[in-house]
């Protein structure tokens, strides 16, 4: 996957467009509870499961946003499966 | 001025922020108080950056270091002078930018001290955690209006860790 920080828009390897993060509730992946034997964790402001992208593959998260476009999904820089742009822009 | 979306929150409104002079007189003009600010760049989100020449290609690669590791534990090294020439020193700079020195939270009349709102746009840089030998600064974070100010509810442990969500 691809996120492009400026604009907080995520895309697979291939630049396909997946979807911009927004939290309304400027919510915290600490701060949420985790789901027992999952990488999800729940969150408890909109009660939907947030998907740790860490553990997914492109094509599992494509899949999970033409599903549900609304999902949301958590990532980290330091994943090995992201790479990161536009950091300054 | 707009609310965010709750379901079951607290729905907070989000205090926008004006960034040029005329922005901020327009938005007087429909009524809003500007808390002015001036910007100041906070130190922890200064980086490093050098640049080297390669002798045998002319071309140029921006670093942070003589040596070290790059994303997916990639390992570079410009410790070889007869390869690599430093053509821009080692230095700090601020890497992010903005059109003017100053900006204004935009408060809106109604606002009640206590309230808690979101900041969409912070004027002030808060720490928002590294990667590779990125700092980022954080766009947004809740406040709480004091009657002159808002005092922002920043938590390190929580706010400071590239933990991103959306």
């Amino acid at each position: 996957m691809i996120y492009k920080i400026s604009t907080k828009e995520l895309f697979s390897d291939e630049e396909v467009f997946i979807k911009k993060l927004h939290c309304p509730h400027l919510i915290k992946w600490q701060e949420m509870n985790k789901i027992k034997g999952r990488s999800e964790k729940a969150c408890q402001i909109c009660e939907k499961n947030v998907y740790d992208t860490e553990t997914m593959s492109d094509e599992q998260v494509v899949d999970l946003i033409a599903r549900d476009s609304q999902a949301c999904l958590k990532i980290n820089p330091n994943q090995r499966n992201i790479k990161v742009m536009n950091i300054y822009d | 001025m707009t609310s965010d979306e709750g379901n079951k929150s607290e729905v907070l409104r989000v205090i926008k922020t004006a960034r040029s002079i005329d922005e901020i007189n327009e938005a007087v003009e429909s009524g809003f108080f500007p808390v002015v600010k001036q910007l100041k760049p906070l130190d922890k989100l200064f980086r490093t950056v050098g640049v080297f020449r390669n002798k045998k290609t002319n071309k140029v690669e921006e670093t942070h270091a003589y040596a070290g590791f790059r994303q997916y534990t990639e390992k570079f090294s410009y410790e070889d002078e007869s390869e690599w020439e430093l053509v821009v020193p080692f230095h700090q700079y601020y890497p992010y930018k903005f059109d003017n020195p100053y900006a204004a939270y935009l408060v809106p009349s109604d606002i009640i001290i206590g309230e808690k709102v979101v900041l969409k746009d912070l004027i002030e840089d808060y720490y928002g955690g590294s990667f590779w030998d990125h700092s980022i600064r954080l766009d947004s974070l809740k406040a709480i209006w004091t009657g002159d100010d808002f005092s922002i509810q920043y938590d390190p442990k929580t706010d400071g860790v590239c933990d991103w969500v959306g």
